[in-house]
């Protein structure tokens, strides 16, 4: 696979569609208001309804439908890229991953695959109110067959896009963040940030971000998506105060590639996991519990969550900024873990 | 009547610009209430009246203030007399638990490391922030000075060490862990079993297989990388290297270790004499019937066998290793990393410099140039041409 270049979280992804769709006639992008000169309402689609008019499908406004439409054209061995405009209007969805997508291999048996990409852009921060800013990858996690994937800054997107669209791991709901849409790809560092990646689950590596350069992490934070730009902030900041943070985001939310986390956090005493979904039941939640295991006997505190508060986001940039997970809160959740572990 | 100091509004600033006053002076306030806005380099913030009473500014608008530091009363009735509580405030005294400008700032790292090891920050000097380097650096030095002073304890004082060590040290057991498996750690078993204020817990050495086994009744626990996490769980109070073959691996374990802070004992044949008015340092173990005679000078992390003698005024350095029988007569220096075989006697004021290795059986009468090997039934010196 072509590894895609673009500066920017947006471009990776744009790019990473171009070349699919050039290279295999199978890939289908079908959504809302996709078609050039709008390209779709964050822009990722732009230009690919000039270059393949006959691929690049509009649909009325209906998300059950068009994922419906996607589940029958991978049955019918495509590669159909779905869009759904916003992550809130996943739900509308629903049935059609959970009840047809990720079950009709096992329940009808055969040789059938459904290999479909469901991409949409979860996450707030920008005003636009309860249910256009809402991170509801959790809803999905753990629906058995139904692989989750999220993209972060410290990943290169378009790569994970190609793998999820060219893979055979069936069904696969790719989260983005919008957010992170314009923001320039961190890759191997920016100078105060170093990354590398982990092998990670089935082509999706988790990305291992540290902001020192030798010794031991005195801290670790988990976290995926639309938490890597709050999470390097809050790493450059505490860098300044001689805290070394290693941070770990893996690519695959379901399955979680355990062993990445185990190995890039062996030995460190206290982690914080984060993540932009209601804290309460969510992600964080199934990896804290898993890092207990893994972490027990170099645990100095119990792995500590960080999320958004259980309430309904408001519309108001200021009021949002209390309720969504910032630099801010995570470095000081950061700062009181390191100080358990003195 | 109330003070109203600067909050700390978020991690990073440590001072506030006073924007406005929203109510003038003497105006009645509730608890809660907006009184004024302060502006830090990231934000605007409202500050809240902290009670209920009458507004007293102390410090303008366009003003300055520290985290901590008072910028308003609030007065229970609207005649208080405030001034003397606001007097000093407004005449710029500092603030007792203000960070004045002339204060050094730290990192939160140099900030934790000075907690833990009770270091006051004002105490330390030096220009621009307080690193965590500083700081580590004074807590060593605290550390090895007060190890190197005194003879055999090899400990530091008493309130230093963790409540549990104290415990042990007043009820006279220290837990011993020996860092080398081989007949070194026997040895030393043999004498830690006739030293009642001795318990060995455990013996660490790199060789795959060693882990589970036993030394005599002490569990072998791992590779000696194990020593700083068991130090920092506190699973002994002091350590001891059994190292006897090769001196290179003595020294770097004890340098590792003890930059970690590791503390070591000296582990001393009770049969042995030692006379008085000399000096030891640490992690040193001597075996059976051996003399340090009056007025000697022992270093640290050294191997010394059965029956050595360290005549009068002998001074010895560190990280070196005796076979048995060694006879120095008195005013004899040795350097460090020295190695002895077995049966040497060494006359009066002779000189062995570093690295230096003296073959068994040699009566030294001449000094020996640091880096040289003496052998030969005429003791000839010879240069090194390979490690020992």
């Amino acid at each position: 696979m072509a590894d895609v270049h673009g500066d920017t979280y947006v471009a990776s992804l744009r790019n990473a569609l171009g070349y699919l769709m050039q290279s295999d006639p199978r890939v289908y992008l079908i959504g809302e208001d996709l078609l050039d000169p709008y390209g779709g309402a964050f822009g990722v689609s732009r230009g690919l309804s000039t270059r393949f008019p006959a691929r690049v499908v509009p649909t009325p406004i209906s998300e059950a439908c068009i994922t419906g439409i996607g589940v029958g054209m991978a049955l019918r061995g495509l590669r159909p890229i779905v869009e759904i405009m916003f992550g809130d209007f996943i739900t509308l969805a629903t049935d059609q991953l959970v009840n047809v997508a990720s079950k009709v291999r096992q329940m009808y048996g055969e040789d059938v695959q459904v290999p479909l990409v469901v991409r949409t852009p979860m996450g707030g921060g920008r005003g636009y109110g309860p249910t256009h800013s809402q991170t509801l990858d959790r809803l999905f996690l753990g629906v058995p067959n139904l692989q989750v994937v999220a993209a972060s800054h410290f990943h290169n997107p378009g790569k994970l896009l190609e793998t999820a669209v060219e893979g055979d791991s069936g069904p696969v709901l790719f989260s983005e963040n919008k957010s992170l849409y314009p923001r320039r790809l961190v890759r191997d560092g920016d100078g105060q940030l170093r990354v590398t990646a982990l092998a990670g689950h089935q082509g999706y590596p988790t990305a291992v971000v540290t902001n020192f350069n030798s010794g031991r992490p005195d801290v670790g934070i988990v976290g995926y998506g639309g938490m890597s730009q709050p999470v390097s902030e809050a790493m450059k900041r505490l860098a300044g105060e001689e805290i070394s943070v290693v941070a770990v985001f893996p690519a695959s939310l379901h399955p979680l590639p355990v062993g990445d986390l185990r190995s890039a956090l062996r030995g460190v005493g206290a982690v914080l996991v984060v993540e932009e979904g209601v804290q309460d039941f969510g992600w964080s939640a199934e990896v804290a519990a898993r890092l207990d295991e893994a972490l027990w006997e170099s645990l100095k505190a119990p792995v500590a969550r960080l999320g958004a508060r259980s309430c309904v986001i408001p519309a108001s940039r200021s009021l949002e900024k209390q309720v969504l997970p910032g630099a801010e809160a995570i470095e000081s959740k950061l700062l009181e873990l390191v100080k358990c572990t003195f | 009547m109330h003070l109203l100091k600067l909050p700390q509004t978020n991690p990073n600033d440590t001072e506030a610009v006073i924007l406005k006053w929203e109510l003038p002076d003497g105006s009645q306030v509730r608890q809660g209430q907006t009184v004024c806005t302060v502006e830090t380099a990231k934000s605007v913030y409202e500050i809240e009246s902290s009670a209920a009473g009458f507004l007293r500014i102390v410090k303008p608008e366009g003003t300055t203030v520290a985290v901590g530091e008072t910028m308003a009363a609030v007065a229970d009735r609207p005649d208080q007399d405030v001034s003397d509580a606001i007097a000093p405030i407004a005449a710029g005294k500092p603030e007792p638990g203000v960070r004045t400008a002339g204060q050094r700032q730290a990192t939160a790292k140099a900030r934790l490391l000075a907690a833990r090891h009770s270091i006051e920050l004002d105490s330390l000097l030096g220009e621009g922030p307080v690193t965590e380097e500083e700081v580590a650096k004074v807590a060593g030095a605290r550390g090895v000075t007060e190890r190197a002073a005194g003879m055999g304890a090899g400990s530091g004082t008493l309130s230093e060490m963790h409540p549990s060590v104290q415990a042990n040290v007043v009820a006279g057991v220290k837990r011993l862990l020996l860092v080398g498996g081989g007949n070194g750690a026997l040895m030393a078993l043999d004498i830690v079993s006739r030293l009642p204020g001795f318990l060995a817990v455990g013996v660490l050495d790199d060789r795959p297989d060693f882990a589970g086994k036993h030394i005599t009744w002490v569990p072998a626990l791992g590779p000696v990388g194990m020593a700083k996490r068991l130090w920092e769980e506190r699973r002994f109070d002091e350590a001891l290297i059994t190292i006897s073959t090769s001196i290179t691996a003595r020294m770097r374990i004890y340098d590792e270790l003890a930059e970690a802070g590791i503390l070591f004992a000296n582990v001393i044949d009770p049969s042995n004499v030692i006379g008085m008015g000399g000096s030891m340092g640490i992690g040193n173990i001597i075996m059976g019937m051996s003399r340090i005679g009056p007025m000697a000078v022992v270093g640290n992390n050294n191997f010394f066998s059965a029956m050595t003698n360290i005549e009068h005024h002998c001074r010895i350095g560190s990280h070196n290793s005796f076979g048995p029988g060694i006879f120095l007569s008195g005013r004899v220096q040795i350097g460090d990393r020295v190695r002895f075989g077995a049966g040497i006697a060494v006359e009066p004021g002779m000189k062995i410099g570093d690295d230096a290795v003296v073959a068994s059986g040699l009566a030294v009468t001449q000094d020996v140039t640091a880096n040289h090997v003496m052998k030969g039934h005429r003791g000839l010196l010879r240069t090194k041409s390979t490690d020992v």
